[in-house]
C-alpha cells in the first residue's frame, strides 16, 4: 500500500537546528507534574537541558538530539511541537517515545550520525521520502531510517486514533455487508 | 535454532499464525491490557475523535482489560476526583470486570498482588514500568495511550520482535537486596541506553536464588536502561509465587539452549561494589566511596522500583536502636496495600516510625513532584525509579539513586555513606 503524500512523513522539512544530548527525558520534555495547566507546560519544554530553548525557539525549528531520546515516563512529544518545532531527528528513540510519536502522527525521525553532521542553529532538511538528513550550510548527509510498513499505515492515517477507527469501520462494514 | 523467551511468546501470539524471529513485525493477540489512573478521560476522548460520540464501543474482552485507580491515592485534586468518577462511569459501561478503585497503592504492584500477571502472558498497559511483569515471566510493556485503546478494542497491536541481551547474574546473595546495586552497575557500565529496543533476559545462578521482590525491581528498570521488555525464565519461585494468587492457567516459558542473543553479559555481583547514579540520569553511576559525605536533605524508599516488603524490611533491620539524622526526611512508602500490611504484621512499621520515618499512603507520589518537593540546592538520595533533573520539584536540586540499604546508610549518616560505615553488621 503506497502512502498518500498526506503523511507527516512525506512532507520535507526545513530548519534551524538546536542540538540536544542523548538521554532527552520526558520529565524534561513534558514537565507535567509541575506545570499541569498544558499551556503553562509548554513554555518550559526542554528547559531542563537547554534553559533559553522554550525561549528563543522560532517556528519551523528542528530539534536534533542523540540517543535514548524521550527516556522516562509515557508521555508525548507534545510541547516541543506546541511551541513551533516543526520536526525532532534523534539518532535514537527509546521505545515508548516511538510508540508516543508514531501515535499522535508527530513529525519524528531516527537517523543514527544525525548529531555528528550538524552543529546549533545550522539549516537542515529532512527529506523522508528520499531517506536522508541533508545539512543544508555544509552539505553533509547522513540516511534516515525507514519505518515498518506498519508505522508509515498509521502515520498515512493521521495517527493510532484514526487508523483504530479506520480498522474498526472495516470490520463492522464486512459483519454487515 | 533455538528461540529466547521473547521469540517463544510472540511465536504462540502472532495472529498469522507463525513461528518469528527477532526483527519480525508482527500483530500479535494480548492477554491482558491494562489502564490506570485517567482511564474516563482518556477513553472518552479517544472515542469522541474516533466519532463514536457515546463512548467507545466495546471491549475485546472485558475479563481482559483491566483499570487500577492507581497512582496517587486519596485523590490529590479535586481535578483527579473528577477524573475517577469518569473512570467509574467508563468501567461500568464497558463492562470491565477487573477494576481496583478505592485502594491506594502502585497498580503494577495490585496487578502481580492479585495474580492478574503470568509466565508466558503477552501484557500491555499505559505507563512505562509495565515492563515490570517480566519477573514473572510475561512478555509486558507499555504503549502509548491511543495504542492501548487500538489494544483494549482489538485484543491486538502491533509488534516488532526484539532481539535479547542476556545478562547471567552470577556470585552470592547478600543479606541485603542488591538488584538497585546490579541495575545501576549495568547502566553504568554499558550506558543507560544499552538496551535501546531489546529485551533483557536474566540468566544464570544467582536468579533461582533471587526473591520475586527483586525480580520484580531488576524487570521495572529494563525500561531506565532502554529496553522493551526485561524478562526472568519461569521457575518453581514464580510457580509458587502465581499459584499462591492465581488458579487461572498459565505458560512457563523459558529460552532454548541453543536460543541467539545479540549480546550476552555475565556479572558476578560479589565483585560490584555499592553504587549510586548521581544527578541527572540513570547512568551517571559511581561507586558510593565517590560521593561519600555528601550532605542529604531527603531519603527515600518506595516506587514500583523498591518499594515492596524487602526494600522495606532491610531499611527497620538497620534503624532497630538507631535514628534518622535529625536534619533527614525520611520517607517511606509501600508499593500496595497488600506490601504495607505485610510490614505492619512484621513489626517493621513500629521500628521505622520510632526511628524517625516518616510514612506516605502507598502509591506513586513519592516518585514524583507530588509529594515531598525538593527545593533549590536541596539533595536527596532515592530507591525510586528515576533521577531526573525536576523529577521532584526544582530544576536546581539533586537526585541520587541508590538500593535500599545504602539510603537508609545516607538517612542515619546524614550524608551519603558506605553502608558498611554507618552499619558494622554489613558483610560482604
Amino acid at each position: 500500500m503506497s502512502m498518500p503524500s498526506a503523511s507527516p512523513l512525506n512532507k520535507i522539512y526545513r530548519g534551524r537546528v538546536w542540538v540536544f544530548g542523548d538521554s532527552i527525558d520526558t520529565d524534561g520534555i513534558a514537565p507535567f507534574y509541575l506545570y499541569r495547566d498544558p499551556e503553562e507546560m509548554y513554555k518550559h519544554t526542554l528547559e531542563s537541558f537547554r534553559p533559553e530553548f522554550p525561549k528563543q525557539v522560532r517556528s519551523g525549528d528542528i530539534v536534533v538530539a542523540g540517543k535514548n531520546f524521550g527516556c522516562g515516563s509515557a508521555r508525548p512529544p507534545t510541547p516541543i511541537f506546541r511551541i513551533g518545532v516543526s520536526a525532532i531527528v534523534v539518532e535514537s528513540l527509546a521505545p515508548l517515545m516511538l510508540r508516543n510519536s508514531v501515535g499522535l502522527a508527530y513529525p519524528v525521525f531516527i537517523a543514527p550520525g544525525v548529531t555528528s553532521i550538524v552543529q546549533d542553529h545550522q539549516t537542515i532538511e529532512i527529506d523522508y521520502p528520499n531517506g536522508v538528513v541533508r545539512n543544508l550550510d555544509t552539505g553533509r548527509q547522513v540516511a534516515l531510517r525507514k519505518y515498518p510498513p506498519i508505522v508509515e499505515r498509521i502515520y498515512a492515517a493521521g495517527g493510532i486514533i484514526p487508523y483504530t477507527r479506520q480498522r474498526y469501520l472495516q470490520e463492522q462494514a464486512r459483519r454487515s455487508p | 535454532m533455538g528461540q529466547t523467551i521473547v521469540e517463544k511468546v510472540f511465536s504462540r501470539k502472532n495472529v498469522a499464525g507463525k513461528p518469528v524471529r527477532a526483527g519480525d513485525i508482527i500483530e500479535a493477540k494480548l492477554d491482558l491490557v491494562r489502564f490506570q489512573y485517567g482511564f474516563g478521560p482518556l477513553i472518552r476522548e479517544a472515542a469522541k475523535e474516533m466519532g463514536f460520540p457515546e463512548g467507545l464501543p466495546r471491549v475485546f474482552d472485558p475479563q481482559r482489560v483491566c483499570v487500577f485507580v492507581d497512582h496517587h491515592q486519596p485523590a490529590l485534586s479535586q481535578a483527579l476526583a473528577d477524573s475517577n468518577v469518569v473512570t467509574r462511569q467508563e468501567v461500568k459501561r464497558l463492562g470491565i470486570k477487573v477494576f481496583q478503585d478505592a485502594q491506594p497503592g502502585i497498580g503494577h504492584q495490585m496487578l502481580m498482588d492479585r495474580g492478574l500477571a503470568r509466565p508466558g502472558m503477552l501484557i500491555v498497559g499505559v505507563d512505562s514500568h509495565t515492563i515490570s511483569y517480566g519477573a514473572l515471566n510475561a512478555v509486558s510493556r507499555a504503549e502509548a495511550g491511543g495504542g492501548v485503546i487500538y489494544a483494549a478494542l482489538f485484543g491486538e497491536l502491533w509488534f516488532e520482535v526484539p532481539q535479547t541481551i542476556k545478562v547471567t547474574l552470577e556470585g552470592h546473595l547478600p543479606n541485603y537486596p542488591i538488584s538497585k546495586d546490579i541495575i545501576l552497575y549495568l547502566a553504568g557500565k554499558y550506558g543507560d541506553e544499552f538496551g535501546q529496543g531489546q529485551a533483557i533476559e536474566y540468566a544464570g545462578p544467582l536468579v533461582s536464588q533471587l526473591s520475586m521482590d527483586s525480580r520484580m525491581c531488576l524487570a521495572d528498570h529494563g525500561v531506565e536502561v532502554g529496553a522493551q521488555f526485561a524478562i526472568f525464565p519461569c521457575d518453581q519461585k514464580t510457580i509458587e509465587y502465581v499459584r499462591a494468587r492465581s488458579n487461572q492457567p498459565f505458560e512457563p516459558t523459558n529460552p532454548d539452549p541453543d536460543a541467539e542473543y545479540v549480546q550476552e553479559i555475565t556479572l558476578n555481583v560479589d565483585e560490584i561494589p555499592f553504587v549510586v547514579a548521581k544527578p541527572h540520569r540513570f547512568g551517571n553511576v559511581a561507586p558510593v566511596s565517590e560521593v561519600a559525605g555528601t550532605r542529604i536533605d531527603q531519603a527515600m524508599i518506595g516506587s514500583c522500583a523498591n518499594g515492596r516488603f524487602e526494600d522495606i524490611e532491610i531499611a527497620a533491620r538497620m534503624l532497630k536502636g538507631r535514628r534518622v539524622a535529625p536534619h533527614v526526611r525520611f520517607i517511606i512508602s509501600p508499593a500496595s496495600q497488600a506490601v504495607y500490611l505485610q510490614c505492619l504484621k512484621a513489626g517493621l512499621v513500629e521500628t521505622l516510625v520510632e526511628a524517625g520515618v516518616q510514612f506516605v499512603a502507598p502509591g506513586c507520589s513519592i516518585c514524583q513532584p507530588m509529594l515531598g518537593f525538593l527545593s533549590d540546592g536541596e539533595v536527596c538520595i532515592s530507591s525510586t525509579t528515576r533521577n531526573y533533573r525536576g523529577r521532584k520539584g526544582s530544576l536546581k536540586a539533586e537526585i541520587y539513586l541508590a538500593g535500599p540499604l545504602t539510603v537508609t546508610a545516607a538517612a542515619v549518616a546524614g550524608e551519603i555513606a558506605d553502608p558498611r560505615d554507618v552499619f558494622p553488621e554489613i558483610k560482604r
